[in-house]
C-alpha cells in the first residue's frame, strides 16, 4: 500500500502473450516530476526502451497512464493518456481521451497499465484489480468499437469500463483510434498498436481508491472550478462546440482547403454549427466528470434509420473543406464512418485529400477520387477501414503514400513526421507553423497551442518573428502539464495563472508543496523526455519542417500568407535554444 | 463612412445577426468607439461580451481579417470590416 496521496505508487505490466501481469513500483520522485498521463507514459516507455521496437511488433509497449487527479471531484479530470511509439510516425505518440475508463482503470489499483506481447487469438484483456486474464474476442472481431462496447456492457455488467478498437485497429490502419464510450484516443495510431497485440478490448474494474491530502480544500476548489467552467471562457464550447471555428477560420483564410492549397472554402457556411443546428436534431453531452459539455451530437437520417455523430471542428475541416466536400450530410456521414471503423478523422481526411490531388495531377490512377466528390470520400473511407484495394496504401498515411507515388509528391503530402496536419493553415498562422514543425508527435494542435499566439494583437500571424518562438514554448509547456496532471484543455481560459493554480490543485491532491516554477520545470522534463524518446528512435533535425510546398508557395487565396525555409529554420533555432537544447534540437544531456 | 460588422460564434449568438452595416459621420473612427456603439445598439452584447467599456477578455476584434485588437486601439475607415469573435480558437 502506498503512502502517497492521489497515487497508488505502482503500475501494472501486462504480457498478453502469456496472459500474466505484475505490479511494479513507481518512484515518488518520478511521479512528482512527470505527474501522470502523457508525462508518466513517456517516462515508462523510456524505461522499457520502447523506442527500440517496431510499434506493431509483440515487443512494443502501449501504456494507459492515469493521473493524480483522476477520481477527484475536479471537473474534466476523468482523463487518461495512451502512449506508445507511433506506427504512423515511428516517434512518440500520446493521445488523450476522457471516460469512466480512467476512473475504473485507476481503481484497479494502478497509476498506469503497460501492455506488451501479442495474444494468440483476438482477445479481451480483463483487469479486475490484481486479477488479469484474457478472454476470446472472436465474437467481437469486425464489430465497430461502439457495437463491441455495447456487447461488452451486456456481458460484463456496469462495473466495468472499456477501451475498444474498431476494424481499423484490427486491420492495423496506421492511424486507428482507441474508443471509450464514444470518445477516442485519436491521433497517431494507438488503435493499431493494440490491434497488433490481438487485443480488441480492455475491460477494467476495481474498488481501490486513492485518498486526497486535503479533501476539504479539494472539494472547495472543485466547486469553484465547476462554477468557473460555466462562465464565458467556455461558452463557445458549450453552446457551439469546436465547430464554431469553421466560419472564423474561413474568414481569416486559415481554414485548410483542397489539400492545403487554399485558406477558405466557399461551402463553409453549410458546415457551420449554426447551419447544422438549423437542419437537424442535436443532442449535447459531456465526458465523465465534466461540467462543460462541449460534445455536440447531430442526427444523420440515413436509409430510413437515424444515426448520430459527434461533431468537432477537426472532423469537419478534414472531411469537408480539405477534400472540398460541401454537402453537410455527406461530411457527417464521413465522420460517422471514421468512428465506425475507429480511424482518426484528421489523418483520414488528410490522406484522402492528398490522394485527390495526386489523382488531379495524374500521379495516381484512381479517376473516381476527385475533390468535391462526396461519394468518393465515403468510398475511400470504406476502403481504408477495410484495408481493401487502394485503401491498403491509404491506410499507411500520406507520407508513405507519397513515398510510394514518388514524383516529389512528398512536397504536398500534408504531414510532419508522418502525422497529418490538423485544421490550422500554417502559412496563415505562422507561430502554429513552428509548433507543427517541432512537435514531438508530428503536426499537432493539442501538444502545442501556438495558434493562441497567432490570435494575439501583438503578433502579425502572417509575418512572425523569432520572439514568437518563446511564446510557442510557453503554450507547449502548458499543454504538457495539462496532459499529464490531466485536465481538459477547454478549461484553460478560466485560469488567470495556469501554472500557479495547477500546482495548488496538485498540492491539494498529493500533499506536495509544488510551486508554479516546479511545474514549469516538470513541463520541461516531460517535453525533454519526449524528445529523448524521439532521438533514441532515430529523429534528426531534418524532420522538424513542413511540407516543402508550404515553404515555397503562397496560399492560392491569400498572397500575404507565405513562409519560407529560412524563416522557419530561424524560428526553429530560436525555439530549440529557448528549450535549452542545442540550436539543432539535440538535448545537451540525456537520461539514457 | 460605412463599416461592416461581422459577428462570429458567441457574439453572433448574443446579437442574433451575422453582420450589419454601421454608418458614421466620420472619415475614420477608433475601433474602441465602434465597439461601444455596438454595445449600445445590442444590450445582449453589452451584457455578455463587454467588461464596462472594454471588450471582455474572452473575445477579440479583428480588422479586415488582418490585425487583432484587444487592449490596443486602432482606426477603421470607410469600407473596412470589423470581425468580432471568440478569443479561444481551440479545436
Ligand atoms: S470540455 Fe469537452 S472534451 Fe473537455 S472534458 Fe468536457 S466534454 Fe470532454
Amino acid at each position: 500500500m502506498s503512502n502517497l496521496h492521489g497515487y497508488h505508487g505502482q503500475y501494472l505490466q501486462v504480457d498478453v502473450t502469456s496472459g500474466t501481469a505484475q505490479p511494479k513500483p513507481l518512484n515518488p520522485e518520478l511521479l512528482r516530476t512527470y505527474l501522470g498521463g502523457s508525462g508518466l507514459g513517456t517516462r515508462l516507455l523510456l524505461e522499457h526502451e520502447a523506442w527500440k521496437h517496431d510499434p506493431l511488433a509483440p515487443e512494443s509497449s502501449l501504456v494507459f497512464a492515469f493521473s493524480p487527479l483522476v477520481g477527484s471531484p475536479l471537473t474534466t479530470s476523468a482523463k487518461f493518456a495512451v502512449v506508445s511509439r507511433s506506427p504512423l510516425t515511428g516517434r512518440i505518440n500520446d493521445s488523450l481521451a476522457s471516460s469512466t475508463f480512467a476512473i475504473a482503470g485507476k481503481r484497479t489499483g494502478h497509476d498506469a497499465i503497460l501492455i506488451q506481447g501479442r495474444a494468440a487469438i483476438p482477445s479481451i484483456l480483463v483487469i479486475d484489480e490484481d486479477n488479469v486474464s484474457l478472454q476470446s474476442a472472436e465474437h467481437l472481431w469486425r464489430l465497430s468499437a461502439d457495437q463491441a462496447e455495447t456487447r461488452l456492457r451486456e456481458d460484463f455488467g456496469k462495473d466495468y469500463s472499456f477501451a475498444v478498437i474498431g476494424p481499423g485497429g484490427e486491420n492495423l490502419v496506421r492511424y486507428a483510434t482507441i474508443s471509450h464510450s464514444g470518445r477516442h484516443a485519436g491521433r497517431g495510431g494507438s488503435g493499431a498498436v493494440l490491434g497488433s497485440k490481438n487485443i480488441k478490448a480492455i475491460a477494467v474494474r476495481g474498488t481501490k481508491r486513492t485518498d486526497w491530502a486535503n479533501s476539504e480544500g479539494l472539494v472547495e476548489r472543485a466547486r469553484d472550478l465547476s462554477k468557473r467552467s460555466f462562465g464565458p471562457a467556455t461558452e463557445k464550447y458549450r453552446e457551439l462546440g469546436t465547430a464554431a471555428n469553421v466560419l472564423v477560420f474561413n474568414r481569416l483564410r486559415c481554414l485548410p482547403t483542397r489539400n492545403f492549397q487554399r485558406g477558405s472554402f466557399d461551402g463553409s457556411a453549410e458546415l457551420s454549427p449554426e447551419a447544422m443546428d438549423a437542419a437537424r436534431d442535436k443532442m449535447k453531452s459531456s465526458c465523465a466528470v465534466c461540467t462543460i459539455g462541449c460534445t455536440h451530437i447531430y442526427d444523420i437520417p440515413l436509409d430510413g434509420q437515424t444515426h448520430s455523430t459527434r461533431i468537432e471542428y477537426e472532423n469537419l475541416f478534414a472531411l469537408g473543406p480539405l477534400c472540398e466536400v460541401r454537402d453537410q450530410q455527406t461530411v457527417l456521414q464521413a465522420s460517422q464512418l471514421c468512428d465506425h471503423y475507429g480511424i482518426d478523422t484528421i489523418s483520414t481526411g488528410g490522406t484522402i485529400a492528398f490522394a485527390m490531388e495526386c489523382v488531379e495531377r495524374g500521379l495516381l490512377d484512381e479517376p473516381w477520387l476527385r475533390f468535391g466528390d462526396g461519394e468518393a470520400l465515403l468510398k475511400a473511407i470504406h476502403l481504408i477501414g477495410q484495408v481493401e484495394g487502394v485503401g491498403k496504401q491509404f491506410a499507411l498515411g500520406s507520407r508513405v503514400l507519397a513515398q510510394t507515388i514518388g514524383n516529389d509528391s512528398i512536397a504536398f503530402a500534408p504531414q510532419v513526421k508522418g502525422l497529418e496536419l490538423p485544421g490550422y493553415e500554417p502559412r496563415a498562422l505562422q507561430t502554429m507553423a513552428l509548433g507543427f514543425a517541432v512537435g514531438t508527435r508530428g503536426a499537432d494542435h493539442n501538444r502545442s497551442g501556438a495558434y493562441e499566439v497567432d490570435f494575439m494583437e501583438s503578433v502579425d500571424r502572417r509575418n512572425v518573428t523569432i520572439e514568437q518562438a518563446r511564446l510557442a514554448v510557453e503554450t507547449e509547456d502548458k499543454a504538457a502539464i495539462m496532459d499529464s496532471m490531466i485536465l481538459c484543455k477547454f478549461l484553460r481560459g478560466v485560469f488567470d495563472d495556469y501554472f500557479a493554480e495547477s500546482s495548488e490543485m496538485l498540492n491539494l491532491v498529493t500533499g506536495w508543496s509544488l510551486t508554479r516554477e516546479d511545474l514549469l520545470e516538470s513541463a520541461r522534463s516531460i517535453i525533454n523526455a519526449k524528445k529523448e524518446f524521439n532521438i533514441a528512435s532515430g529523429w534528426t533535425p531534418k524532420e522538424d519542417t513542413l511540407p516543402s510546398r508550404m515553404l515555397t508557395s503562397a496560399l492560392d487565396d491569400d498572397d500575404q500568407a507565405t513562409l519560407n525555409h529560412e524563416t522557419l529554420q530561424s524560428l526553429i533555432q530560436a525555439y530549440n535554444l529557448a528549450r535549452g537544447w542545442d540550436k539543432t534540437g539535440y538535448l545537451e544531456t540525456t537520461s539514457l | 463612412m460605412k463599416i461592416k460588422i461581422e459577428y462570429y460564434g458567441i457574439p453572433r449568438q448574443r446579437v442574433g445577426i451575422a453582420s450589419e452595416m454601421l454608418v458614421f459621420d466620420h472619415e475614420q473612427m477608433g475601433i474602441k468607439d465602434i465597439i461601444l456603439t455596438i454595445a449600445r445598439r445590442h444590450p445582449e452584447f453589452q451584457k455578455h461580451c463587454m467588461d464596462g467599456d472594454e471588450i471582455n477578455k474572452n473575445f477579440t476584434v479583428n480588422l479586415n481579417g488582418d490585425k487583432f485588437y484587444q487592449v490596443d486601439d486602432g482606426f477603421a475607415q470607410d469600407g473596412d470590416s470589423l470581425l468580432i469573435l471568440s478569443m479561444d480558437a481551440g479545436g
